[in-house]
């Protein structure tokens, strides 16, 4: 086999599951991936196709019926274009993690770095597996928008050529290569800022500061959303036809493909080409690079892992040494593995620190509806709708940051190729399961308890509702975590090349999400109904909340206990 | 001190590992176990230390059952994996207080202990830094000192030599004849036959799962006259 396509089959196959994971968990693995096909997959494309359809089919009405929006024929992509920025900003802002990990800390560069290949085969066999592996959320997001498109302009035809065949060949070309522009800047910036901070010459350090700039952009960003104005629903299509967002006007300019690809769909064949040339361009821009900056830095990088710092000579012993329980000591390395590992750190520790980010956009957006404030007056005043709908946005909240931040559905995963250690210590598994949990829950929970408290103290909602918001959170992320984890002994993924991959290529954080999601949109539908029928009285509703919370709790506790130990003992190795 | 009695086990109902293995470590043996790659080391030392459990037999650790007394089992056994690249993001004074804290060791013991095993195989400038920056040799001598912290009465190690410059190489050698000395035993790998030589009371070769070979070098060059530790193993195991 050919060389190139050799480095791309192992550069891939670090995300696959192993032959012996495939095996024992086809059944398991069918069912799970028509669960998340059906619970995330098809709402998260279906409501992102309706969106660009409705988006689409309000400028092409609106140039229907306005003269002066009939000019202007372009504008009739602008939806797409929104929607396909929007994903293009996405794969940018998270390629950044990636690529550094692919690129720089992958741990077989150990073994390709002696051999006789060129740097351009490496970097270009490592890109082509970044996307490869990358592509899949991202292509059938690209085509829903495209799907979308063509329905909103292809089926109205008053207005422009409506579709033809280039259309039809650049949905395709689309759907394949569109992370290609946004993957090829992230590695393109890795390589330059890694040729020029060989000064740090620490893996961890680099790292960490990579994964800070991303965080620093995505604030940026937010920024920026809000000084060029706020979004008013009302005259929303009229804006973005006139290219009012001034955000996407900047955007246009840094994902260039973007407005080439929206005008190939319009049926230019002209920009298809463009479109073509750009991405090859890119790529070959990125293989430059490789060839003159990725050796050095990579090279450097490994030669500067460094050695173990000396310590002084009068070392004392006495102040290092704490006796503790053996949870409290499981639960002390689980942090500091937590912590100061960067790819746990950064995705499981320091997502919940976007959280904030996430709900201040929501709030400044929010802010230009009226609906917002007088939900937080109902809710100040007690009526049992809007209470009972902040309830379960606690409820459903709590359960989804935990079950995204994996910190609980990757606790066996991430022991990897030191699983068996788990097995010789002469600590029960259920202990060890529990230290892991508490990992989970106190960093889930401190910080979803902070955010609740914050938020409620600026809306001034009152000290009982707050109580029982945490309370109610403390619950919920308990039972996800014992879910999360139970859901992991079943199949962990025990081989991975690094920590990023033990988080990306795990499965496990779907199933468990995909299950949270039918458990609380079960419980939410069911309490919200009973609340609509307005006989039980709403502190008798919040109980039964809380009891289904304690129960779930228990119950998923004697599933970690029963069936997990098990399911760890029962592990081949 | 070990009874493994009539133990076989299979990995994946397929690849038979060890079939029917008998063998038993007394008080005071240092005992090392050799053969070729793929013959079931790696298996049995699992086993013993209860990272997999067998399809049948009985294995006896201190008088602990492995399959109904694990955590007994476990507690009384000194461990080194074959791999010591375990929890690197931990420094080595935090990975030695971690397993001291596991093994329950008081903290006065355990600071004298460490002490006294860092200072015998210079890791104690080392200490306080992550075991990431440690070179492989540094990470095994750590193992080292973690599987006897708790001071058991067995040692169960898989290529311990692996990765040891040679005076910490000395040092375990020495220290594995001192523990043997007091009436405790010692049960260890090996691919390299000086070792064994030099050092065991007795020898235990397996080939595919099956035992070849029981019992002092001695006995075995005794019964193979003229010929050299190596090729005696050559000629149990079939040339590879």
């Amino acid at each position: 086999m050919n060389v190139f396509l050799q480095l791309i089959k192992i550069t891939t196959s670090s995300v696959e599951p192993s032959t012996d994971e495939k095996k024992r968990s086809k059944a398991f693995g069918i069912v799970m991936a028509i669960l998340i096909v059906c619970l995330l997959f098809i709402p998260i494309c279906g409501f992102t196709g309706f969106m660009v359809y409705a988006l689409t089919n309000g400028i092409v009405t609106l140039q229907a019926t306005n003269e002066s929006y009939a000019a202007s024929a372009s504008a009739v992509t602008a939806g797409l274009s929104m929607a396909l920025h929007i994903t293009a900003l996405f794969s940018f802002l998270f390629g950044f993690n990636v690529i550094m990990s692919v690129f720089y800390f992958s741990s077989d560069l150990e073994y390709l770095l002696p051999l006789p290949i060129s740097p351009m085969k490496i970097v270009g066999a490592k890109l082509a597996s970044t996307m490869i592996s990358e592509n899949v959320m991202e292509c059938l997001l690209v085509i829903s928008s495209l799907i979308g498109f063509m329905v909103g302009y292809g089926f109205s035809p008053p207005v422009g050529e409506g579709l033809n065949v280039v259309s039809f060949i650049a949905m395709i070309i689309g759907a394949a290569t569109f992370p290609v522009l946004p993957i090829c800047y992230c590695a393109i910036i890795c390589m330059i800022v890694m040729s020029v901070s060989r000064v740090f010459k620490n893996k961890d350090r680099v790292s960490k500061l990579t994964q800070l700039s991303t965080v620093f952009i995505l604030l940026l960003l937010v920024l920026f959303m809000q000084l060029t104005g706020g979004f008013n629903p009302d005259t929303f299509v009229e804006n973005l036809v006139n290219g009012n967002f001034s955000v996407f006007g900047v955007l246009d300019k840094i994902f260039f493909n973007v407005p080439l690809l929206s005008s190939a769909l319009a049926g230019n064949i002209l920009s298809l080409l463009l479109y073509i040339v750009v991405n090859a361009a890119a790529m070959g821009l990125v293989l430059l690079c490789a060839s003159k900056l990725y050796f050095g830095a990579v090279v450097s990088l490994n030669n500067g892992q460094g050695k173990a710092k000396a310590v002084d000579k009068e070392y004392k012993l006495d102040k290092r040494i704490k006796e503790s329980s053996p949870l409290m000591t499981y639960l002390k390395k689980e942090f500091r593995i937590l912590f100061r590992t960067p790819a746990y750190l950064m995705n499981t520790v320091g997502i919940n620190l976007i959280w904030p980010v996430f709900i201040y956009l929501f709030v400044v957006i929010m802010k230009q509806f009226t609906t917002m404030s007088s939900f937080i007056d109902k809710i100040k005043t007690g009526e049992d709708a809007a209470v009972m709908h902040l309830t379960v946005i606690v409820f459903a909240a709590s359960v989804i940051v935990t079950a995204l931040n994996c910190i609980a559905s990757s606790a066996i995963t991430r022991e990897g190729k030191h699983f068996d250690v788990m097995r010789y210590l002469p600590i029960s598994i259920m202990t060890q399961i529990n230290a892991k949990a508490l990992a989970s829950i106190i960093i889930s929970g401190v910080s979803l308890a902070v955010y609740i408290i914050a938020a409620f103290a600026i809306f001034g909602i009152s000290a009982y509702l707050t109580s029982y918001s945490v309370l109610l959170s403390v619950l919920s992320v308990i039972f996800t975590t014992y879910l999360g984890i139970y859901i992991d002994t079943i199949n962990p993924k025990l081989v991975w090349e690094d920590e990023l991959n033990a988080l990306r290529g795990n499965y496990h954080v779907f199933y468990n999400m995909g299950l949270e999601l039918i458990i609380t949109g079960a419980i939410c539908s069911a309490l919200e109904f009973l609340r609509y029928l307005n006989f039980l009285p709403m502190p008798f509703l919040q109980s039964v909340l809380l009891i289904i919370a304690a129960v779930l709790c228990l119950q998923f506790y004697y599933l970690c206990k029963k069936k997990g130990t098990k399911n760890l003992m029962s592990i081949e190795l | 001190m070990i009874e493994f009695k009539a133990v076989s086990k299979t990995y994946n109902g397929k690849v038979k590992a060890l079939d029917n293995m008998n063998f038993s470590v007394k008080e005071g043996e240092l005992v090392g176990f050799i053969g070729p790659n793929g013959s079931g080391k790696t298996t049995t030392i699992k086993l013993l230390s209860g990272v997999i459990v067998p399809d049948k037999g009985a294995i006896t650790v201190n008088g602990f059952d492995v399959r109904k007394q694990p955590l007994k089992a476990k507690a009384s056994i000194g461990y080194i994996p074959d791999n010591p690249d375990i929890f690197l993001r931990l420094k080595g004074i935090e990975f030695l207080n971690f397993i001291g804290d596991v093994y329950k060791v008081p903290a006065d013991d355990r600071k004298k202990r460490i002490g006294e095993l860092a200072q015998r195989f210079e890791l104690t400038n080392a200490l306080d830094s992550q075991t990431l920056s440690y070179s492989h040799g540094m990470r095994q001598k750590l193992m080292v000192i973690a599987a006897l912290l708790h001071r058991p009465k067995v040692w169960i190690l898989d290529e311990p030599m692996t990765g040891l410059d040679p005076k910490s190489a000395f040092e375990l050698k020495q220290m594995m004849r001192e523990h043997t000395a007091q009436g405790n035993s010692v049960f260890f790998s090996t691919h390299v036959l000086e070792v064994a030589e030099k050092l065991c009371d007795k020898v235990i070769i397996i080939k595919k799962g099956h035992k070849l070979y029981d019992g002092t070098l001695a006995e075995l060059e005794k019964k193979n006259k003229d010929k050299n530790l190596e090729d005696i193993f050559l000629e149990l195991t079939g040339k590879q």
